[in-house]
């Protein structure tokens, strides 16, 4: 009875369930950890530093490594991701690193800002959709091949 | 207890990444058509209502944990914010992961996801090298959660 989940979303119903799921994440780290998800924030965190790593920031990292083999053992199989190559994959996670921290905070952290009404975060989502919008055009146009 | 709360977020989190196909580099080229644009407004639209409903909710009911009851003030955009957005944007047409999706492409033994988040930490250690004058992480700079 296992349930396939496929390279690219097949219905509109999984999206909104996915997502629908991040959000209960979103919120429910808040309401029992008082933390604000932040999947950047908290791998910046691990750098050490400051307050250095909390260890809710540990374990929900963790939650997110294991949860892939929990569903695969549940019979939901997923698809490895299609990767871009690797010196995509380097200069791509430089620059988001480097964004993450100039702009504090990425694409989740900037949803949990916009459940507070922060205009901070819409503009965050709003830049990030035109960069990644910006690097998909530049890759057609050049054809570097890469994921966008 | 908070830890186990913690974990229990990360599962569920990670379980809505990959069923919503988010963490997948190719749905980036959604970008390039109106209904793929729609895919992922509409996944990052049911996480915001989700999340705003619990929060509401938890709030009304007087779930929150005192120290979550400081909301932090909504703040207006900043240079830097924009900027920054760009830049990660950018980054993940680039890459194909943002941070999120390569933590859970991680737990599926992606090889690329590896290379993208060491490369994230690059980042991060270089901004922080630049904005500090070669000091690393101070605590005013570093990134929420």
């Amino acid at each position: 009875m296992g349930m396939t989940v496929d390279l690219l979303p097949e219905t509109l119903n999984q999206v909104i369930l996915g997502g629908a799921l991040i959000g209960l994440a979103i919120g429910l780290l808040r309401i029992l950890t008082g933390r604000v998800m932040s999947a950047s924030g908290m791998v910046g965190s691990l750098l050490g530093g400051g307050e250095g790593p909390a260890a809710a920031s540990i374990a929900f990292l963790a939650g997110l490594f294991i949860a892939p083999s929990v569903l695969i053992a549940l019979g939901v199989v997923a698809a490895l991701p299609v990767e871009a190559g690797w010196p995509l994959l380097c200069a791509g996670g430089v620059l988001v690193g480097l964004g993450a921290r100039l702009g504090n905070g990425g694409v989740v952290g900037s949803v949990f800002g916009l459940t507070q009404r922060s205009g901070q975060a819409g503009a965050a989502i709003l830049a990030i959709i035109a960069g990644a919008g910006a690097a998909l055009v530049l890759g057609q146009l050049v054809n570097i091949g890469g994921a966008a | 207890m908070i830890r186990l709360a913690a974990l229990l977020c990360g599962l569920i989190c990670s379980a809505g990444v990959i069923i919503s196909g988010l963490f997948q580099p190719v749905v980036l080229q959604g970008l390039g058509n109106p209904a793929g644009i729609g895919i992922i407004a509409v996944g990052l639209l049911s996480a915001l209502i989700v999340a705003a409903l619990v929060l509401v909710l938890a709030r009304r009911l007087s779930l929150l944990l005192p120290g979550a009851t400081n909301e932090p003030p909504p703040m207006g955009p900043t240079a830097k914010t924009v900027a920054g957005g760009l830049l990660f944007g950018f980054g993940w047409g680039l890459a194909g992961y943002f941070p999120l999706a390569a933590l859970v492409a991680l737990g599926l033994f992606a090889p690329g996801a590896v290379i993208f988040l060491a490369s994230v930490l690059g980042g991060m250690v270089l901004h922080d090298l630049v904005a500090n004058r070669g000091r690393l992480g101070v605590g005013g700079l570093r990134s929420r959660g």
